[in-house]
Parts: structure tokens; sequence; C-alpha cells
């Protein structure tokens, strides 16, 4: 492979990587704090992509973009709080079944609104060519779109790491991930520090539907679905228990994504992509299931 | 100080506690000793609201304790360090201690007593930026201690301190219990070491599956044959 190719290739698992890892985070932090696995959070990102949908019908087109990042997340954060009081707060001490059903059934509800109010079809939404336009260093082709995605990624995550190390709340969500019932029994209040959790994943989920919807150029009710797993599959390979390996997972998915892309197309697999990055969760879960990066031990996981 | 009345707590279909009463009188250590699986940890959790009881009654200073939040008992002066030390990993020595303050609002009288927490346990000032998960189960179960004690408790619960550390180390562990009874506090301790237990309290109850079978000073226990069956029973 020649280094032009090789330089775009790591950009672009680069990028990947950091979409996949704030997909994983928002996934993590909920479970951390929680022990859930919230399969209604691919539907944040949804309702993230449909509110950018909405804001096109307003303003036209995707010019006044700050405008939009606030907007955007800022609904994905009014569902992610929405969730969580009408949701899960109801159910949060019975079993976890209970918690995963009321999960899917979220996530069942919200897609079918999306379909009776928008249809079930994809529509576009116009960004203004934020998806076409490239740099070109030498041979080399680079999105300004993964370059934006690279720096949100960074951002976003940096601000979080500061919020956590920093900050009483952070320390706070922090001890509550790791030991729920030692940090209640310390003070720490159990309602404020599980939403905070929904708040940040909520961000997290609003800028996952800002880059998604800009490199799809659309929206669709199903469109949370993949985003999910790939941060699943992307928290189990960094490790359950660690917000950082949820980060390392998504990095290293990104990795493993354009890595099989490259090797599989040679063989005319590229079809197959999917199928061969569900084989090595399989294969993490049978070798290593704690992930690479281990946490602590946990309680019983959904 | 804290009352515990006709405490039963059942997890499912099996009785944690039939029924027991006991009280912790202001600036008093009392013990509580008994063998696994006897309810000590049960009753403790039951008194700091982590656990629900079916019928009974724990009253802290007067008022019920039952039903209320675990986050709200800190508030209100008690503070357990459980069984286990529990302390978060994770994090480094100076975050779980300041994670005891949450429930403060003086930032200057909770420094006043970090300060006074690093004179019982020097080591932990040196590992302030440490991971606690690296301490050592002694240095944990003083990390565990002085969390607690941030909160300010005017009394203060602990579920067998003594769980997995060398002898020597039970002593440090004891003598600073007697220090902190010495300065005023009030303690109620749980314990399997029925000797260290004995020589320390002021009063010691022995619970066994449930129920209260003998309450008195170390003294009394000590002159009861009945009592040197039980304690040989489990030392």
């Amino acid at each position: 492979m020649e280094l032009s190719e090789v330089a775009q290739n790591a950009i672009d698992a680069a990028a990947r990587g950091g979409f996949f890892a704030l997909i994983a985070l928002g996934v993590a932090m909920l479970f951390g704090i929680m022990n859930l696995i919230n399969f209604a959070y691919g539907e944040l990102i949804m309702a993230g992509g449909y509110a950018m949908l909405v804001f096109t019908g307003w303003f036209f087109d995707a010019t006044v973009w700050p405008l939009l990042i606030i907007w955007t997340i800022g609904v994905a954060v009014v569902f992610a709080l929405a969730q969580e009081r009408l949701a899960f707060r109801p159910v949060r001490n019975a079993a976890p079944t209970t918690m995963l059903v009321t999960s899917f059934a979220v996530s069942v509800l919200l897609v079918n609104i999306t379909i009776a109010v928008w249809g079930g079809m994809p529509v576009p939404v116009p960004l203004a060519g934020v998806t076409l336009d490239q740099f070109v260093i030498g041979d080399v082709r680079i999105r300004k779109l993964d370059l934006i995605t690279l720096g949100a990624a960074a951002f976003l995550l940096g601000t979080l790491t500061l919020f956590l190390k920093k900050t009483s709340s952070g320390i706070q969500m922090r001890a509550a991930a790791e030991n729920f019932q030692m940090s209640q029994l310390l003070g720490v209040a159990a309602n404020r520090v599980i939403a905070t959790a929904f708040l940040i994943a909520g961000i997290l989920a609003g800028s996952v539907g800002l880059i998604a919807v800009a490199n799809r150029g659309g929206v669709s009710p199903g469109m949370g679905l993949f985003p999910l797993i790939f941060g699943l599959v992307a928290v189990v390979i960094g490790g359950m228990r660690s917000l950082v390996g949820a980060v390392v997972g998504g990095f290293v998915l990104g990795g493993l994504v354009v890595g099989l892309e490259q090797g599989l197309a040679t063989y005319d697999l590229e079809r197959f992509r999917d199928a061969f990055v569900f084989l090595a969760v399989i294969l993490m879960l049978v070798f290593r299931p704690q992930g690479l990066i281990a946490g602590r031990a946990g309680r019983e996981r959904v | 100080m804290l009352e515990i009345s006709n405490l039963v707590v059942r997890y499912g279909s099996i009785l944690a506690l039939r029924g027991i009463s006991l009280e912790v009188n202001e600036g008093e250590i009392v013990g509580v000793i008994g063998p696994n699986g006897a309810g000590k940890s049960t009753m403790l959790m039951t008194s700091a609201a982590a656990v629900t009881a079916a019928e009974g009654d724990v009253q802290f200073e007067g008022k019920s304790v039952l039903g209320e939040r675990p986050e709200d008992i800190v508030g209100r002066g008690i503070s357990l360090v459980p069984e286990g030390r529990h302390i978060f990993h994770t994090l480094n020595v100076g975050e779980n201690l300041d994670l005891g303050a949450t429930v403060r609002t003086n930032s200057k009288e909770v420094e006043k007593d970090k300060e006074r927490v690093f004179e019982l346990f020097p080591i932990l000032k040196e590992y302030l930026a440490t991971p606690a998960g690296k301490l050592s189960g002694g240095e944990q179960q003083m990390l565990a201690i002085g969390r607690a004690l941030l909160a300010r408790p005017r009394l203060l619960m602990l579920d067998e301190p003594s769980l997995g550390l060398a002898p020597i180390v039970i002593d440090r562990v004891f003598e600073t219990l007697e220090q902190l009874r010495d300065s005023g506090m009030t303690i109620l301790l749980v314990e399997q070491h029925a000797e260290r237990t004995l020589e320390l309290a002021d009063r010691v109850y022995v619970l066994r599956t449930g129920n209260i079978e003998m309450a008195g000073t170390p003294a009394e226990l000590a002159a009861n044959p009945q009592f040197e069956r039980a304690y040989l029973g489990f030392v």
C-alpha cells in the first residue's frame, strides 16, 4: 500500500474511531452507573438527527450551524432526561430484566413515533455540502468532515475527562459508577448522579447524531440501531466497566472496521465486513471477556 | 443515641434478623459479636437505611431511620464503614477522602478534619495521589475509616474492620477506635474477633442466627459460663 493510502486509511480509522468512541462512552456511562444497557440509546441519536431535519426545515440549510449544534444537542438532552425521569427512574430498583425490557420498549416507542410523524423512509437533510469538502495534501485527500469528527471527539473527550477528574460532581459520578451503594452510603445523591449521567449521554448522543447525519446526508427511523450496536461492540472490546476502555474500544473498532474494509476488498468480500467485526467480538468474549482494559469487578450485568 | 427495637429483616423467605433490640449510648463503644451469618451486617445496613426492615424500628437521636434514603443518613450523623471497606479503587486516596465530605458544606472545617485524619493515619497523606486500589489491606481500612470520619459523624458504625488484616494492623485499627472514643465519638462495632472486641468495648451484645443471645459489659460476659461456651463456639 502506498504511503498516501496508509495516511488516508489512518485518518479514516481515527475519525470513525472517534465516532464509535463517543457512542461507546455514552453507552458505558449509563451502564457503569445504572448497570443497564440502554437499548433506547440509539434513539437519542435518532432524536438528534430528526432535530436537524426540523431545523433545516426552518432555516433551509445549515449555515447557521452554531445554532444547529446547540439545537440538536439540546433536543437529544431533553429526550435523554425524559428517558431517565419517565422510563427508567420508576423501575430503577426493579429486576435487571425489567430495566432491559423497559429500554426495549422505549426504543420501539420512539422509533414508531418517528415513523408516524415522518414516515418510515429515509429523508434527506440538506447540510450545504459539509460532507463533500476535502483538503488535498500531496496525494492524500482528507475529508473536512473527518477532521471535524476528530476535533469534536477530542473536544468532547477532553471536556468530559476534565469534568470527571476535576469537579466534585464528576468524582461523585466515578464513585457511583464503581460502587453505587457505597457512594450512597457517603451521601452521594442517587437521583442527581443518574440524571447527570443521562445529561452527558444526551450531549454525546446529540453530537453523534450531528456527525452521523453529516455523513449519511439524511435521517431514517432506524438510524440509531447501527451506532448503538457498534457502540456496544466498542464497549465490549474495550472493557465493559471502564470509561477509558470504551474510548479505547471505539478507536480499536475504528481501526478494525477500516482494516477489514481494505483487507476484504482485495477478496471482494467487503459486504461481509460486519460479519467479521462481530466475529472479532465473539473471539474477544471467548478469550478476554473483560475486554482490553479490565475495569473493577462488576455486579451482575444484564 | 441509637435504638434498635424488635428489628426483623427478611431476605426473601430467609429471616436475617428475628426481632433484635439493642442500644448505643453517646460516647460508648458498643460491640456486637457473633459468627458468620448471624445478621450483624444486616443490622448495620438496616441502620444505614441501605436495607429495608420488615418489622421493628431503628431510631437515631429519637427519630426513625427506616424509610430514609441511604444518602440522607450521612447527613443525620451516621457513618458506616461497611464490610470489605469498599474504597473506590479507581479513584485516588485524596478523591476517596473528599467523597467522605460529600455532605459537608463548610470547606474550612473539612480541611481541619482532614488534618485530624492525617494525624490519625499519616500514611494517607503520603498516598494522596495514589489509586486507592494499590493500597494494602490495612491502609485501605484506614482510608475507609478516615473517609467515614470526614462526614463528621456522631455515630461511627464499623462492619468487621479486622477482616483480612494482619494482627499488628488490627492492633493499630483498634487503637484508633479507642482514640476516637476518647475524643467523644460514639462507635458501634461489629466483629467476629470476640477477644479484641471485649478488650475495647464498653458493652457487648452477642448476635447469633438473627437473635441477641447475650448482652453486658465485657466483665459480665467473661464471668458468664454460657458465654464461654458460645465464645468458644465461634472464635
